[in-house]
């Protein structure tokens, strides 16, 4: 195998050198993450024996004309922490050739893909969290009339840096409308099948092996109007982690936009009932999932606003979410000389409604039992050329005993967040945060801080802090740090303690332990 | 063969000074969802700016309003296009046009929902933003938002569309 790779790598190295012969195009991309642990008993870390860790992934591509190929070679030296300990090591992990041509489009290798709204399938990289579950085996894509696309799979996973012994297969096609008709309204159909297969050798007879998710969708732009909808259904999937249920899985997405003048709205509505899709039955784990149920809730960006996220529960849940955008035009009592955007976004998520037989619940129904509730309000305002301010407040609940562990309370807490921006000149900036969450519960109040100064276009300085006042033990989780850019390089320098808790990344959450210690971050686009 | 790695990440080195990154072929989604090929959207011939966002990231919707409030005035000095390339995923892509609605942005929004094209691009972080000349070629690119980035993107800007 380590030859192929080695073979698979020089060929395109080979290829890159002769591009100046001819018109192939070479790129690439590096990234590097890197701790240095100290131990720091106020936060009960203790470093490691090795107290270096480092992430490293480069990519090379190289296309030319119809062809694309590419590899993507990772070292985990070790990982570092909140990554699984499974990545340890380093290997090309993701090698492919594409070639497309007028309406055919074929992947041999590995490849990124999603049907739908990725309810059935999400072969995706999450960098940020160490996901990466790219198939590798082969894929084609056939636009054989301008309103049809049809797109098969057959692959195995990636799990860490090696493949899952399971197949994954698919075939989905979407067809539009408008293109017929050639109306103004488009309408949008779909619909996708994916299966794996996992060999069961234990006791238990009739045992279903072969998994099977099919979902159809349908969508209707109209102007100011857009709504969308899948419907999937799942078979039976038992495994330790169901008690071994034959319940069917089954999920009902609707969402969509109306949008007017300098006016957004969005609405969603999402039902999951034993909708966890494992590619091996016994890693109940986000490295080992085939599709992807991110939560239905705004993904915040403030560190007190991230206290308490959610993390979808797919067993069973129900939510809605609803957000407006407004801007205030320029010149208006509101809106002031540059204008004002106003953004405000409710979400709600419960359980499901039992049916009356013991066991069962219904799809389409919201339970009494309340998850996370997150009402939070946005108002950002540019006061001159020289003043920026974003204000936010947002009132979070958040049922942490069914969520994380039955010791826990049910948290209720308010959020004020000021972010205020001020350009001194034309190059150097200040940037401030002042940030306050209350609440009765958990762990009591916390405040936060942050100062950057940025000297455009290649330095940024910052420092901040959180702490939680109710205990008198209580920690700083302070970091301080600065950053450098250029046309090719970004490159970061930082010291401090990171807390434990959830962190989020475009969707998912993950446990993460907390740390003391350096951090190194260099990120080269070529 | 445990030299293997370190040989990989020397001739790319020595390669860098040879890389050259341009549109790649594929699609996208428009705001109303619909499937466009990149090539027939976003069409050289003038300077082109991609930036990559998302919802979910200040920096780049601090970068874009920037852009916004300086767009007209750009557009009067050079003949250009401002493409903003959503990384948004299922978890947020659906809201994506109505918070562009909402903000007023001028320019071509698109959806890169499943994070192809900026894999394309070699693209590991957001905000990430690229000038492209009239043929295509990426010339200038920077990656995270400084306030006042957008007078070094101007400037880079009127340069490539002087070449």
């Amino acid at each position: 195998m380590s030859r192929k790779i080695f073979i698979t790598a020089v060929a395109l190295l080979l290829a890159a050198q002769a591009h100046t012969q001819n018109k192939g195009l070479f790129s690439g991309s590096f990234s590097s993450a890197s701790h240095y642990y100290q131990t720091d008993r106020s936060i009960l870390f203790i470093r490691p024996n090795d107290p270096f860790a480092s992430n490293n992934i480069l990519r090379l591509n190289y296309s030319q004309g119809s062809i694309v190929a590419g590899l993507q070679y990772e070292a985990y030296l070790p990982p570092i922490s909140g990554f699984p300990y499974q990545l340890e090591g380093d290997k090309i992990v993701y090698r492919f050739f594409r070639y497309t041509k007028n309406s055919i489009d074929i992947t041999v290798g590995n490849f990124y893909e999603q049907f739908g709204n990725g309810l059935i399938l999400r072969a995706y990289e999450n960098r940020d969290l160490g996901i990466n579950n790219s198939l590798d085996g082969f894929r084609v894509i056939y636009r054989p009339l301008s309103f049809l696309r049809i797109t098969g799979v057959y692959g195995k996973p990636r799990r860490f840096l090696e493949n899952s012994a399971n197949y994954v297969r698919g075939v989905d096609a979407d067809i539009v409308v408008d293109t017929v008709f050639n109306s103004s309204a488009s309408l949008r159909f779909g619909a996708g099948v994916v299966s794996k297969f996992d060999k069961y050798t234990g006791p238990l007879t009739d045992f279903p092996e072969m998994v099977t998710a099919t979902s159809v969708r349908a969508s209707l732009s109209s102007g100011s109007l857009d709504v969308n909808g899948e419907y999937v259904v799942k078979s039976a999937d038992p495994s330790e982690f169901n008690d071994y249920s034959h319940t069917k899985g089954s999920s009902l997405l609707l969402n969509g936009n109306f949008t007017k003048n300098r006016f957004g709205l969005f609405f969603s509505l999402r039902f999951l009932k034993q909708m966890n899709f494992l590619n091996e039955r016994e890693s109940n784990d986000i490295y080992n999932t085939i599709n992807y149920l991110p939560s239905n809730t705004r993904q915040h960006s403030y560190m007190l606003t991230n206290i308490y996220p959610y993390s979808t529960q797919t067993g069973e849940e129900f939510s809605l979410q609803g957000e407006v955008n407004y801007t205030f035009e320029k010149g208006s009592a509101a809106g002031g000389k540059y204008g004002t955007s106003v953004r405000v976004n409710f979400s709600q998520v419960r359980d499901l409604k039992a049916t009356g037989n013991s066991n069962e619940v219904s799809l389409i129904s919201a339970g009494d039992k309340l998850y996370f509730q997150d009402l939070n309000i946005e108002i950002s305002k540019k006061w001159s050329n020289t003043l920026k301010s974003v204000l936010t407040y947002a009132n979070i609940q958040y049922d942490k005993g069914s969520l994380e562990a039955p010791v826990y309370d049910f948290v209720r807490s308010n959020i004020v967040v000021a972010d205020i921006s001020y350009k001194a000149s034309r190059k150097l900036s200040l940037r401030g945060e002042a940030q306050h969450l209350w609440t009765k519960e958990d762990e009591g109040n916390w405040i936060a801080g942050l100062v950057e100064i940025g000297f455009a276009p290649y330095l940024n300085l910052y420092a901040s802090n959180m702490v939680n006042y109710r205990y008198s033990n209580k920690a700083n989780y302070y970091n301080v740090g600065l950053g450098y850019k250029n046309n090719y390089v970004r490159l970061s320098l930082g010291y401090g303690r990171q807390r434990e808790g959830l962190m989020c990344a475009g969707g998912i959450c993950l446990k993460v332990p907390s740390y003391k210690g350096f951090n190194l971050k260099l990120d080269v686009n070529f | 063969m445990r030299k293997f790695p370190l040989i990989i990440v020397f001739l790319t080195l020595y390669q860098f000074c040879f890389a050259q990154t341009s549109l790649p072929p594929g699609y996208l989604k428009s705001l109303s969802g619909k499937e466009v090929k990149i090539l027939d959207v976003i069409s050289p011939g003038k300077p082109i700016v991609i930036s990559f966002w998302a919802t979910w990231c200040n920096p780049c919707v601090e970068e874009l309003e920037a852009v916004a409030q300086l767009y007209e005035t750009w557009q009067g000095e050079i003949d250009f296009e401002f493409v903003a390339i959503s990384i948004d995923d299922s978890r947020s892509a659906a809201k994506v046009k109505s918070f562009v609605q909402g903000k007023g942005w001028p320019f071509k929004v698109l959806l890169d929902q499943n994070q192809d094209a900026m894999k394309a691009m070699n693209v590991s972080l957001v905000p990430f933003t690229f000038i492209l000349n009239s043929a295509g070629v990426v010339k200038y690119r920077h990656s995270g938002y400084i306030n006042g980035d957008e007078q070094t993107l101007f400037k880079e800007l009127k340069k490539i569309s002087n070449e």
